[in-house]
């Protein structure tokens, strides 16, 4: 039970900060796309769509690395205790 | 102004993250005693150790300064990058795990402490490694703040002035490594060393696509900017003295065995994962390297003809020119970034010496923890409003200063490798108290000389940084033949310890 407790508050904590991230992001992207005339502009905005979920993937993986290598060292630390 | 309040969402929001990383209840800040404060007494899991180091290498002239560096020199900034970078790794694998393994066996805090207790805890070498590291960190703090501080101002249009910038980085560094010194450090800079790698990417990506794409982009180049192919560049600028002297020497030694690097080769769980930060960390660094120069050519063929501090800063006006108001948020968080993760390590490691070395030893020894804890705290305090002070000289050329500061490290890097070497022929060599202090006095003043007073810099074609190199170990040697050297006790234990490390099979149990 606390297992699930713990995924679910992670997950939850994933989807408020991705909505918090993102949608202002998208909102202001969408809004700069629309009136750009060039061509190669254009390309390059929708590139940073893109851009921006690997922004975001690649911090959310760097910190759950760094907090489940973390985690595991706590524990092998508390178990020689 | 609309988009200036655009690109300030994104380091707002990247500025609140980082402050509940830095004191969020996984940096245990609450338990904290000196030496917990200032290293990872129990050892800290890989990828801390590893971004944590990564992102504070870089300093704030990753992001724009780089790019700027490309803009006006040319593709030679691999060249200088690749000898930085794999010079620094290469000396981190040979000595990151003996100094993780003595440190670990002795308790050390600071590089003084090792080396003192090399020389039978002698004073006078822990005060001069002292100074000299003091220094150098002093001095690399801020020109990290400069650079972000200038992007902040020039993407926001002056909406958040330059002096609020700095205000604001300092205050927000600070905050974090009063409460939790290296814990808060290293936590920051796992989001920072992301950022500012993933984002120098997606930045690549699409300054590549404003000019069309990789291959016209490099064909344009052939056109109209071949020298920017080639050494040394259209300014012939990327001599040997820039790729071999200055890149290897100063900022490779001198990156690979900086004051801040001890703290987290310190922090390492075992001299196994302090090798492994050896062999990874050049090519995070490297990997940053390879899309700044599309950066800096998409920006020479938009907006040519920039000289000078307007040339540092193109991709900042590429961006205001062209990009959306967020895109340039995110650019300027991946500044603050570089910047940030470099100043949190090298405010705590200042902090970290000066309380260590001189502070607990000869201005109030034998305290309690918590009084050295709470004056490591001040000490901090100090150092962000040293920081603030020094950035009002608006220094134009952070790239120099970084520079400069990086060849403090060759004042005692010679005798770190000598100390810790295993060959018969380093050990072989005598080297003295003496010797190595009068080495780095002569080192120090010929720094001097060469940058402050002497009308050419890098006499004979060579960076001043390889003359001090040379100078400190010339007269280090001669002084050392006639004075007194360390006891054989001394000696054998730094030996004894050096080949412990080789035979053992097992890792180092982790000390609590």
């Amino acid at each position: 039970m606390r297992l699930l407790e713990n995924r679910l508050y992670r997950v939850i904590s994933l989807i408020v900060l991705l909505t918090v991230l993102l949608i202002p992001s998208i909102v202001w992207a969408s809004e700069k796309i629309e009136p750009l005339v060039e061509p190669q502009i254009e390309q390059a905005n929708i590139i940073l769509i893109y851009g921006l979920f690997l922004i975001i993937a690649v911090i959310f993986g760097g910190l759950l690395w760094a907090y489940k290598a973390n985690r595991d060292v706590m524990k092998s630390l508390e178990q020689k205790k | 102004m609309s988009k200036a309040i655009g690109a300030l969402i994104i380091p707002l929001i990247y500025m609140v993250v980082v402050l509940v990383l830095g004191h969020g209840k996984w940096t245990k800040s609450l338990r904290l005693n000196i030496d917990d404060f200032y290293k990872v007494s129990a050892g800290a899991a890989f990828p801390l150790v590893f971004l944590g180091l990564a992102g504070g290498y870089h300093s704030s002239f990753a992001i724009p300064g780089s790019m700027g560096f490309v803009y006006s020199h040319g593709i030679g900034w691999i060249a200088n990058g690749l000898w930085t970078l794999f010079v620094a790794g290469g000396v981190m694998m040979w000595l990151a795990p003996r100094i993780n393994y003595l440190a670990r066996k002795n308790n050390y805090l600071t590089p003084g402490d090792l080396v003192a207790e090399y020389f039978d805890n002698s004073d006078g070498v822990r005060i001069a490694t002292a100074i000299a590291t003091i220094s150098f960190s002093v001095g690399y703090m801020f020109t990290n703040v400069i650079g972000p501080a200038i992007l902040i101002s020039t993407l926001t249009n002056n909406l958040v002035t330059y002096d609020v910038a700095c205000f604001v980085i300092i205050l927000v560094v600070a905050s974090y490594v009063w409460r939790a010194g290296i814990r808060g450090t290293m936590w920051t800079t796992v989001l920072q060393a992301c950022w500012m790698f993933v984002v120098v990417y997606v930045a690549a990506a699409y300054c590549t696509t404003l000019v069309g794409g990789i291959k016209p982009m490099m064909a344009a180049m052939k056109e109209h900017y071949i020298e920017y192919l080639t050494i040394p560049g259209p300014k012939g600028f990327l001599t040997n003295v820039t790729w071999f002297s200055w890149a290897a020497i100063a900022i490779g030694l001198g990156g690979a065995l900086k004051p801040v690097t001890w703290s987290f080769f310190y922090s390492a769980r075992k001299p196994k994962e302090a090798m492994k930060i050896g062999y990874t960390i050049p090519f995070y660094l490297a990997g940053i390297y390879i899309p700044v120069v599309f950066i800096g050519f998409a920006a020479l063929l938009i907006v040519p003809g920039l000289t000078g501090v307007s040339a540092d800063n193109s991709f900042p006006k590429l961006l205001y020119d062209y990009a959306p108001a967020w895109f340039g948020g995110l650019i300027i968080a991946g500044a603050m970034g570089a910047g940030m993760s470099t100043l949190d390590a090298e405010t705590n490691i200042s902090s970290c010496i000066f309380i260590s070395d001189i502070y607990k030893r000869y201005i109030a020894p034998g305290k309690d923890e918590r009084h050295y804890l709470i004056a490591g705290r001040w000490s901090i305090v100090v150092l962000a409003i040293i920081t603030y002070i020094f950035t009002h000289y608006r220094f134009s050329i952070v790239a120099i200063i970084a520079t400069l500061v990086n060849a403090i490290v060759a004042l005692y890097a010679p005798t770190v490798i000598l100390i810790l070497s295993k060959g018969k022929l380093l050990k072989s060599i005598k080297i003295t108290a003496a010797g190595y202090i009068c080495g780095m006095i002569t080192g120090g003043a010929l720094l001097i000389y060469l940058n402050f007073i002497s009308k050419v810099s890098n006499p004979l074609g060579w960076h001043y940084s390889a003359w001090v190199l040379a100078t400190n170990v010339i007269v280090m040697l001669l002084v050392s033949q006639f004075t007194k050297g360390p006891s054989v006790e001394s000696k054998q234990k730094f030996e004894k310890s050096i080949d412990e490390l080789y035979i053992k099979s097992e890792p180092e149990e982790v000390s609590l």
